[in-house]
């Protein structure tokens, strides 16, 4: 493996106010940034990480911090696969979270006694949630874990297993469809 | 007048290109430096750069910046910003349903069209069209 290029950020803050800190620390795991020894923020180098943690950088001079910012490359190899190993078992940890709570939903959905409507309906919006979750998950997956395609079968299982039955709810769905025919000719 | 920003413009940059052209200098030209030095070497108005009053402040992206300081009062801009917002930032701070969707497109373009000057051109027509979407419902 050629070695890889990081950016790292190391930032200190004013101790109040403590959401100051809390808003820096949810920007930093919202990039999928992981954090060496409770000092260094890092994520590989590209335009937009740099980009994200310039940003940042500036957000925490602006309200009476201090930033470091580098772009490095690891002195060894097997640094690398240390600190990627690691981004991908934070990724794979949210990961599975994601296919637990899919896969709850799939076996509601199978129980022998079915669920009522208003149980469906919210498991339907509990479903729209992981979906952006999932998302989510993706784009801050810098290294493709593991995880993301077990998250991903689980999910689409549970849209099967939760999926409106044809003509279940839409009484009067078959004059609409043959409107829409009728304007497709 | 000269506005100067960053190259390799993705969301925000061209958005805000986009905004001085329609809502605050019609004649505007664009250069692009990579920081505010070599912005003042060229005379211009950084924008969107580290350490220019045109840039990310407070939680706001460089567009929802030049809305408050050039007091655009509009809500489809204000709409369009929410979009600009969550497609730079990715904080789901307005939960956009549009943001990833045009984050999507404005990096596309930036993968076929390699010009910068290009691609703030012909990304205008993207903001034109969202602008006019985006006032049928904020009207």
């Amino acid at each position: 493996m050629a070695a890889l290029s990081w950016v790292l950020l190391s930032y200190r803050l004013p101790r109040e106010p403590s959401r100051l800190r809390l808003a820096v620390w949810r920007r930093l795991k919202r990039l999928g940034a992981t954090v060496l020894h409770d000092a260094v923020w890092l994520l590989p180098a590209e335009a937009e990480t740099r980009e994200a943690f310039e940003w940042l950088a500036e957000e925490i001079e602006e309200q009476g911090g201090t930033a470091f910012l580098w772009e490095a490359s690891s002195l060894g190899p097997s640094q690398d696969s240390a600190i990627v190993a690691e981004f991908r078992s934070e990724a794979d940890g949210r990961y599975a979270a994601i296919a637990d709570s899919a896969a709850a939903l799939s076996r509601l959905a199978r129980r022998r006694r079915p669920p009522g409507r208003a149980r469906l309906d919210q498991a339907r919006r509990q479903l729209a949630g992981l979906e952006r979750a999932l998302r989510l998950e993706s784009r801050r997956d810098h290294f493709r874990a593991p995880g993301r395609r077990r998250a991903e079968d689980a999910l689409r299982a549970a849209i099967r297993a939760l999926a409106v039955p044809p003509g279940g709810t839409r009484a009067g769905g078959s004059q609409d469809w043959g409107h829409a025919d009728a304007v497709g000719h | 007048m000269l506005w100067v920003t960053r190259p390799g413009p993705h969301i925000d940059r061209t958005a805000c290109a986009w905004l001085i052209r329609r809502f605050i200098d019609p004649e505007a030209t664009f250069a692009l430096a990579p920081d505010p030095e070599g912005a003042a070497a060229l005379g211009g108005t950084p924008f969107d750069m580290r350490g220019v009053e045109l840039g990310h402040h407070e939680g706001r992206c460089s567009f929802e910046t030049f809305l408050h300081r050039y007091r655009l009062r509009d809500p489809a801009l204000d709409e369009m910003a929410a979009m600009v917002h969550d497609a730079d930032l990715d904080d789901d701070r307005f939960r956009s349903p549009e943001a990833p969707g045009l984050d999507a497109v404005i990096r596309g373009l930036g993968l076929v069209i390699r010009d910068d000057h290009e691609l703030l051109r012909f990304s205008e027509r993207v903001y034109d069209g969202l602008y006019a979407w985006v006032q049928r419902t904020t009207r």
